[in-house]
């Protein structure tokens, strides 16, 4: 199986127009998208108007993105932002439901949420991290953290390995898993390299129209 | 900080695990709208994007109401030589254009125009917005096509 193509190249090629890249690059992020909109427990339909807005900006900055490995992050504050406008836009409108605003606003939610978002990162970096390794190093993963547990006797059968080899290889391939473009990407991703609205995947170098007055 | 967490082996196990749990399944109708959505890569290629200024829903105190029964989320768009500031209301959006010129706005959806008007004389132009979707305002004058990012109103 060949390594599946990196952000890099999947963001290169769409820009091109290649669709197929874009529908793997869509595959890869929509269910990190959801699971953002999902925490903020928005409606069928608000999730699906900012999803559909989260990859129309994609689109919008596909000939800009300089920091590929970045994505995740950009897509998750992305949502972010667009699932608090949709809220913000919402409490305009309908009558605040006390209960449902104390809940929202309290710093335990808040919190709660942050790191929710953080695990939906984790997951999706770690899953993209395993596709990415070496069979023999994914299969002795996968059945390291097999639920129910496996004992090294029946990991070491499973892989015709023997058990004593097991601890060394479980090292080698947690090694390898650390130094995948996904985590890599993941790990290096600061931030910090979007300060304010986050809503940039370009530092600030975006088209600008100049319009006759 | 997620690199000290993961240079822990056992750590990194139990990450791991919790991520290899079926993920939710995705709804088709989502995938195939995000995938569509690359057809406006093309479409765009005229259109100078604006950057957005400021949003009112972004940074007024959630909960915090206007002097009425319904506040107004303000946006401010910026080109190189043109902005444009917008107030949403429930059926419709109310704009100008700074410095004031005849140009024509649209409010588009996916589907296209939804509304359009013509600036007046002081840059003012009033559209109709749909309940839901995706939206942004192009901006159409001689030569220049300028458009807003997408947003949901």
């Amino acid at each position: 199986m060949s390594a599946p193509p990196s952000n890099a190249e999947l963001v290169a090629a769409a820009a091109r127009g290649d669709q197929p890249a874009w529908d793997r690059l869509v595959e890869r992020y929509l269910p990190l998208v959801l699971a953002v909109a999902g925490r903020y427990r928005l409606s069928g339909r608000d999730t699906e108007d900012v999803s559909q807005t989260v990859w129309l900006r994609l689109v919008e900055h596909l000939g800009q993105i300089r920091e590929p490995d970045a994505l995740p992050r950009w897509l998750v504050t992305t949502t972010k932002h667009e699932s608090l406008r949709v809220i913000s836009a919402h409490r305009r409108t309908r009558p605040v439901d006390p209960l449902d605003s104390a809940e929202l606003d309290s710093e335990q939610a808040a919190d709660d949420l942050d790191e929710g978002i953080l695990q939906d990162e984790r997951r999706l970096a770690l899953r993209a991290g395993l596709a990415e390794l070496e069979p023999r190093h994914r299969e002795l993963l996968l059945l390291l953290v097999a639920d129910p547990p496996l004992s090294y006797v029946e990991i070491g059968s499973r892989l015709g390995m023997p058990v004593g080899s097991i601890g060394p290889t479980r090292a080698r391939s947690l090694s390898r898993l650390r130094d995948t473009a996904a985590l890599r990407g993941y790990l290096g991703s600061d931030e910090d390299l979007y300060p304010g609205t986050g809503d940039r995947l370009d530092h600030g170098t975006g088209r600008h129209g100049r319009m006759p007055s | 900080m997620t690199s000290a967490r993961w240079d822990d082996d056992e750590q990194l196990l139990a990450d791991l695990t919790d991520a290899v749990q079926p993920a939710p399944d995705v709804p088709e109708h989502l995938l195939r709208s995000a995938q569509a959505a690359l057809t406006w890569r093309t479409i765009d290629e005229e259109l100078a994007l604006a950057t957005l200024q400021f949003d009112s829903a972004l940074h007024e105190t959630v909960g915090v109401r206007g002097a009425g029964d319904e506040a107004v989320r303000t946006l401010a768009f910026t080109w190189d030589e043109l902005s444009m500031e917008i107030e949403v209301g429930k059926d419709g959006v109310i704009g100008q254009l700074i410095p004031a010129i005849a140009a024509e706005v649209a409010l588009a959806t996916q589907q296209g125009d939804y509304a359009a008007a013509t600036a007046d004389e002081v840059g003012s132009f009033v559209l109709r917005r749909p309940a839901a979707g995706p939206v942004r305002l192009v901006c159409r004058h001689g030569e220049s096509s300028l458009t807003t990012p997408w947003l949901v109103l």
